[in-house]
């Protein structure tokens, strides 16, 4: 089977022709992008959501501020990635899901292999303060801010590696689907 | 291949497909929990302080366990700090802050817009002390701070307050400031050039800053700038990064209400 890229190509076009995924895509995306910007955050939403002080229309109102203000925190760079691996999460889950509708056993050889992908793609989610969500062991062992001294481009390195991550996931994934029969391998 | 062959073939694949789903779920939790859990301090997070007091469940583990919030570490505001407005103003923002951050930049000209509006009527003061990030500003940052410091021992609160707005101002940020213009950032603040380059090579506030920097760290600080907003009844609203002055004044006004 022809696995070239105007396969891959093909592969969106039949998967994400169809609205439901692209919806799926759209809004999974949304919510990976709305939660790495509000990661930092945390305890300031915690606060927020408890405070009697103001309605829910004025505890939205700050939350959203605090996600426009997204790019004041992260920076040009970590902005452009979590948008970028946000748009590759709501890839890689669309596709996973279209595989595994096909799948006639949802034990199906691949399957694992799609799950473990999606969940892979949480590897890159993270932000510049934190460091990558799945990744910060690694940072620890280093020492707080130490992964940006050993690294030669100041822990920009784990930015990359999630893409890197999610993009072969989005590759392996759309790979085992068969066109002409409309099965995941 | 016989059939026996086959048979058994398909019985393999079909094991292994079993075990590979539930294993891969598994790794991926094991990852995201590890770092739930060394983000929050490690074993740390577990330990119970011994002097806390409040109600406890039926383990003896302590419930709204306000004693080990990281927020309730924060050093209390006194007449040491550098303080803008009132120092009795209800609200308090206590922000941990770097020269040579450009996000601090940012940040220091969200503040004086909101001192413009909340310092003089006695409802907000703003506090500054230091978080330098010596990994990615490395001797700057610190020799800003402590030039910060040597402008406050010559020339008050005011002097401070005067030369950390210089500083920002002039700093390319991102550790690219000329560390020679120190002196004359003084000397245009009407301070004495001399004095001030003596105090400077002094390095006497260096466990002064040691001391702010280790505090930004104990309240839950990783980045700068790193803000806490401290309400009239004492509950913290902690704010990581260069928030906007929308995000800034409505956390301000909710403190006010709380």
């Amino acid at each position: 089977m022809d696995v070239g890229y105007p396969y891959i190509l093909a592969v969106f076009r039949k998967v994400f022709n169809n609205p439901r995924y692209l919806f799926l895509t759209l809004a999974s995306a949304a919510a990976v992008f709305v939660f790495s910007a509000l990661l930092p955050n945390w305890r300031l939403v915690g606060a927020i959501v408890e405070s009697s002080a103001v309605g829910w229309a004025g505890k939205f109102a700050i939350i959203f501020s605090i996600v426009s203000s997204a790019k004041n925190v992260f920076g040009v760079f970590y902005f452009a990635y979590i948008i970028l691996i946000s748009i590759l999460f709501g890839l890689n889950l669309a596709l996973a899901i279209y595989c595994l509708k096909q799948q006639k056993s949802f034990f199906k050889r691949g399957a694992a292999t799609s799950i473990f992908g999606v969940l892979i793609g949480a590897l890159g989610v993270g932000c510049t303060v934190c460091g990558s969500l799945a990744l910060n062991p690694l940072i620890i062992l280093f020492g707080a801010g130490g992964a940006a001294v050993f690294l030669p481009l100041g822990g920009k390195e784990f930015a990359i590696a999630g893409v890197l991550l999610l993009m072969l996931s989005i590759f392996l994934t759309a790979r085992r689907m068969n066109l002409s029969n409309n099965t995941c391998l | 291949m016989d059939q026996f062959t086959q048979q058994n073939n398909e019985g393999n694949e079909t094991r292994e497909n079993h075990f590979m789903l539930p294993l891969a779920i598994i790794i991926a939790a094991i990852f995201i929990s590890g770092a739930i859990f060394y983000s929050r301090g490690g074993l740390d997070f577990l330990k119970v302080d011994e002097t806390a007091t409040g109600e406890k469940n039926g383990s003896g583990r302590l419930i709204n366990d306000t004693a080990n919030d990281d927020l309730e570490k924060i050093r209390p505001v006194d007449s040491k700090d550098h303080i803008r407005g009132n120092a009795s103003a209800f609200v308090k923002v206590v922000e941990y802050s770097d020269f040579e951050c450009p996000f601090c930049k940012d940040f220091h000209s969200t503040m004086k817009q909101i001192i413009s509006e909340y310092g003089e009527s006695g409802k907000v003061a703003w506090i500054y002390r230091h978080f330098p990030i010596d990994e990615l500003h490395p001797v700057k940052a610190r020799k800003e701070a402590a030039a910060s410091e040597c402008a406050a021992e010559l020339g008050g609160n005011d002097a401070f307050w005067k030369y950390a707005d210089r500083i920002f101002e002039v700093t390319p940020s991102n550790n690219q400031l000329d560390l020679s213009l120190l002196p004359q950032l003084a000397q245009d603040i009407g301070l004495d050039k001399t004095k001030f380059e003596m105090c400077l090579e002094s390095g006497k506030y260096g466990e002064h800053i040691e001391d702010d920097l280790e505090n930004a760290v104990a309240t839950g600080g990783s980045g700068t700038p790193w803000s806490v907003v401290i309400a009239p009844n004492g509950k913290k609203f902690p704010i990581s990064g260069a928030q906007s002055y929308f995000t800034v004044k409505s956390i301000v006004e909710l403190a006010l209400k709380d």
